[in-house]
């Protein structure tokens, strides 16, 4: 049982963390782009693009928000979901999104030294992490809503 | 976060401080970001018009997308944030209304943002809209924050 103020709560925050994931996907898209070779270009550099190759400091700042903000996302969605019948889905839920989390966010810094086949692997974990993250926020939102509301 | 689960939050001095104090500064915040919005955007719906779709008339440029996505990417994450901590609180207050004031405040935020988007491509209406609803839901969550602190100052 759960009261229609809790149920509203976890709903409408789920709702806003799926436009969160909105932006990101937006960003990701119009910034870098969905092809691995425009991901390569967007941290490698292309001279005939225009595009200046990224630097450490660039990577830092981007970096050290995110590993702050999404761990919390990260940390308050699983944490929500031990509460509810998908508990057995945890843990292979939270070692997903957290491997495909650290790889993209990390594959940046390899990309500008030059190792190209990390383009490949952060289109992957990027994809992967969104997916794992929608799923998880679905199980939230579906398991809420099967409860009867007092 | 044991104010989320402990139902007795009044009876425990230093929970009652903590939060007092927490609604405290996020009522601050919630007003420094709209005078914040307002110093860099403006305050009439012509200046924030001009301010996202640019006029060439006074050399103003237009707002990139990938500036306001990633404008709205870092104020939807504090959005959020905000308002499952607010609402957190609010949730063991005895208030009337508590349910509509909540779905009001979160659905105007995520409207308020979605407006912010579309208004660079529409601009017109879709400006009203994201002033109205941003002030809507500054005003609401405020509220909210005013009712929890008035029920956490009374003693039980």
């Amino acid at each position: 049982m759960i009261d229609t103020y809790a149920k509203t709560l976890i709903a409408l925050f789920a709702l806003m963390l799926l436009s969160l994931l909105a932006t990101s996907i937006a960003l990701f898209s119009i910034k870098i782009g969905f092809e691995p070779v425009e991901i390569a270009h967007f941290y490698m550099g292309d001279d005939q693009s225009f595009i200046a190759k990224k630097s450490f400091e660039g990577l830092f700042e981007t970096t050290a928000p995110h590993l702050f903000a999404i761990t919390s996302m990260i940390f308050i969605v699983i944490h929500l979901l031990l509460f509810t019948s998908y508990k057995k889905y945890v843990p292979y839920l939270l070692t997903g999104l957290l491997i495909s989390f650290i790889s993209d966010m990390f594959s940046g810094y390899f990309l500008i030294i030059n190792m190209p086949f990390f383009a490949i692997i952060k289109w992957i974990s990027f994809l992967i992490f969104q997916i794992l993250f929608g799923i998880s926020i679905f199980m939230l939102v579906s398991d809420i809503m099967r409860h009867k509301t007092v | 976060m044991k104010f989320t689960v402990s139902k007795d939050l009044r009876n425990n001095s230093v929970i009652r401080r903590l939060l007092i104090a927490f609604s405290i500064i996020m009522l601050l915040f919630l007003a420094l970001d709209v005078t914040n919005k307002s110093l860099r955007f403006g305050s009439t719906q012509t200046e924030i018009t001009n301010s996202l779709l640019g006029n060439e008339d006074e050399f103003i440029d237009p707002l990139s997308i990938v500036s306001a996505l990633e404008m709205v990417h870092l104020d939807l994450f504090i959005a959020i944030l905000l308002l499952l901590m607010i609402g957190s609180i609010f949730m063991r207050v005895n208030a009337k209304f508590k349910t509509p004031l909540l779905a009001l405040t979160m659905i105007l935020s995520i409207i308020s943002f979605a407006s912010f988007i579309t208004s660079l491509y529409f601009g017109g209406i879709f400006v009203l809209i994201t002033i109205t609803t941003f002030l809507i839901w500054h005003i609401s969550a405020s509220w909210m924050l005013i009712i929890s602190i008035i029920w956490l100052v009374k003693k039980p």
